[in-house]
């Protein structure tokens, strides 16, 4: 299976929220990396067929998506970022609705709304009234909505929006259990979502692609670059202004500063070995961050 | 030099196709095979979709509509067995007709989340089917109401028939405007305003002697004609909702 | 009525019925895209795109016996489709010839007639293809492309023309 993106672009007026964006996409998961305003959900959207590209085109197994209509839809699961519910219904209802919405067989979304509900560890609130969840629990509503067809794409727009660190990590463990032989796009600003269970990354800035590569790859990009140095603060302030820090930490001797700059900031300064937020940073530049 | 005939036969066998090897077929036929409709046994007509969308949409209804659609049948029979402020059921009945459906359309869509949509747009069955679904509950409804108030004109000195055609003809009219308005797009403040406007036009114009006297004397062959006329934009604008998944041109 | 049972099969998910039938249409349906776009690899991938439609679409075909037409008018519109995008993005098309001359196998051909075929009007040469190669009829050939009887025969008529002065030509530069 294989999803293609050529020369996608969507223009708002004389704005273009995505330009001239291509890429290939297979089994596997992949990262979709940018600061706010990148151009990630439009990009997704168009992906799920909810907005037409102003150009260009995407196709599954080379057949425009738009013309596979119900068939495409049929092996996509999507959780968009903001997760709306019907609040009076019951977890099990909404999923149940779903369920039918996506055509599948009432007592076999039965089965599968409750060994999902089990995976994110909602089973026990399956029948309480979705206005009494709390954002986190929207979240895994949302990505269980998200596989009741068993997609074969499956496109998470934020996921971790809002989710506190312990949240997050239950997030990314279930992104890695369910990954399995699916295409999984997730976008996010948030490096470390992707940095362990992304296979790919793609890094997009102002409405392009600007670049598609593996976590490795990435990194080794960006070797080389990335120092850190222990400062008195008065320096640290000099440093701020002058390179991109990825991280200031309180030493009692001063500031330590992690610093991605192609050249090396102070005579003293240690080489690092890079991270996907020193990829960011030197990337996106100190303004997305 | 040859001079071409006009008539000379194009030697068409003379472009060969290269073969393609049947391993390149049985490739092709992986990837075709993703595509292949869910397995079912010989005889079964699969999972009737749209059907038990409208079934779910019908479940979907608050209690609140379905009293309403109760108390409408109740009024309607009182009318029917007891004289309601001196009027004819023929000029009554007809005026409260397209409540049920329009009800349905405000509570199918009212407090509808648009983050909703978001999913539901992406769903198998598209976003045009499960409007018809809401759609089609609320015509059942209001067809079901009036079957059933024609039904208890049996045993009155009411025609049943010219009842059921007058109610239809308001259906028809009022349910026409609201698809109208609504345009695929959930619109419960304009359907509202609908529904206020025809309770109140209807009823100001039921006291204009001559408009209630047509109403209550026209006899029931007419009667049907009109509801025929009157039904042909309502289903035109029914079908228009075709199941055919048209995402956004615009982006929000 | 075989292929209807077969159509019967796949509606209900036989994969085998599916692999009956693709094994029975797919160089049909590659030998039109061939002679119209002399590009094997364009041709493969547009053929694998005619199934892929049609197996999506199969549980609302209505099975009449007329499959080969209904597969031929989804390769019509897919052909039409392919020649809209390239139209507007030559460059790819440049990229996707270098690749045809280095991988697609030898077709033991005369080059005349292809490339007579390849300079025809793309309609023109579509219909040409689908009567003198599949056999199709005006009414069938209207259908499939979505045109009326007369403007098939017109691009028929024009085609033929064009094809015997341009054949008739190079005899000559020949001699």
């Amino acid at each position: 299976m294989k999803l293609t993106l050529s020369h996608v672009t969507k223009a708002f007026g004389q704005k273009y929220a995505v330009e001239d964006f291509s890429a290939e996409f297979e089994r596997g998961v992949y990262g979709l990396l940018g600061p706010n305003g990148a151009g990630k959900t439009t990009l997704m959207r168009m992906m799920v067929d909810i907005l037409t590209p102003s150009s260009g085109r995407i196709r599954l197994d080379g057949v425009d998506i738009s013309e596979l209509g119900a068939a495409y839809r049929d092996k996509l699961g999507y959780m968009p970022q903001e997760i709306g519910v019907y609040r009076n219904f019951t977890a099990r209802r909404f999923l149940k609705y779903l369920s039918a919405l996506k055509g599948i067989p009432s007592g076999e979304a039965d089965g599968t709304i409750v060994s999902l509900l089990e995976l994110v560890g909602l089973k026990d609130v399956a029948d309480k009234k979705l206005g009494g969840f709390s954002g986190g629990m929207l979240r895994r509503i949302g990505i269980v909505q998200a596989l009741l067809n068993d997609p074969k794409i499956l496109i998470l727009d934020e996921p971790t929006a809002g989710l506190d660190p312990q949240e997050r990590i239950r997030f990314r463990n279930i992104v890695s259990e369910i990954s399995g032989d699916r295409i999984v796009l997730l976008s996010t600003h948030i490096v470390t979502d992707v940095e362990f269970i992304a296979g790919k990354v793609i890094l997009m800035r102002e409405g392009r692609l600007l670049r598609m590569d593996t976590t490795e790859d990435l990194l080794r990009s960006v070797e080389g670059m990335v120092w850190s140095v222990t400062v008195p603060r008065r320096e640290a302030d000099r440093l701020k202004e002058k390179y991109d820090v990825s991280n200031i930490a309180q030493r009692a001797d001063g500031l330590a500063l992690r610093i991605v700059s192609a050249e090396k900031p102070l005579g003293d300064a240690r080489p690092e070995q890079p991270t996907l937020e020193d990829v960011f940073l030197h990337y996106f530049g100190r303004e997305a961050v | 030099m040859r001079i071409v005939k006009e008539n000379k036969a194009i030697p068409f066998q003379e472009f060969e196709v290269p073969s393609v090897s049947d391993q390149k077929i049985e490739a092709a036929c992986d990837r075709i095979a993703e595509y292949l409709p869910a397995r079912r046994r010989a005889g079964s007509r699969g999972t009737d979709g749209l059907f038990r969308i409208v079934l779910l949409e019908a479940r979907c209804r608050t209690p609140l509509y379905w009293m309403l659609c109760a108390l409408l049948l109740a009024f309607g029979v009182y009318a029917l067995r007891f004289s309601l402020w001196n009027l004819s059921p023929y000029a009554v009945l007809p005026l409260l007709a397209p409540l049920p459906f329009l009800s349905n359309l405000i509570d199918a869509f009212w407090g509808r989340e648009r983050q909703v949509a978001e999913i539901e747009k992406t769903c198998k069955f598209s976003i045009r089917q499960l409007y018809l679904a809401k759609l089609l509950v609320g015509l059942a409804c209001d067809l079901a109401v009036t079957a059933a108030l024609s039904l208890f004109c049996v045993g009155t000195s009411y025609e049943g028939w010219k009842l059921a055609f007058s109610s239809l003809t308001a259906l028809f009219w009022v349910g026409t405007a609201a698809l109208f308005l609504t345009g695929g797009r959930s619109c419960p403040l304009s359907v509202s305003a609908l529904l206020a406007v025809w309770v109140i036009a209807g009823t100001l114009a039921l006291q204009v002697p001559e408009f209630y006297r047509f109403a209550v004397d026209l006899n029931t062959a007419a009667a049907a004609g009109i509801t025929t006329v009157s039904a042909v934009p309502f289903f035109l604008k029914l079908c228009a909702r075709s199941p055919k998944n048209q995402p956004e041109q615009e982006g929000t | 009525m075989e292929e209807k049972r077969l159509v019967e099969k796949v509606k209900r998910g036989d994969r085998k019925a599916m692999d009956a039938l693709v094994k029975l249409h797919y160089r049909t349906i590659f030998a039109y895209f061939y002679r119209n776009t002399g590009d094997y690899h364009r041709s493969c991938d547009l053929t694998q795109e005619v199934f892929i439609k049609a197996v999506s679409a199969i549980p609302a075909y209505k099975n009449n016996g007329k499959l080969k037409a209904w597969l031929f008018s989804i390769a019509s519109n897919s052909l039409r489709n392919d020649w809209r995008y390239r139209k507007n993005h030559p460059q790819e098309e440049l990229a996707e010839d270098l690749l045809k001359d280095s991988a697609a196998p030898d077709a033991a051909q005369k080059a005349e007639l292809k490339e007579a075929m390849g300079r025809l009007p793309p309609e023109q040469r579509e219909a040409v293809v689908l009567k003198y190669y599949h056999g199709l009829k005006i009414a069938e050939i209207a259908k499939a492309t979505g045109a009326k009887d007369a403007t098939v025969k017109s691009r028929l008529k024009y085609g033929l023309e064009k094809l015997r002065k341009l054949l008739g030509d190079e005899n000559r530069e020949g001699e």
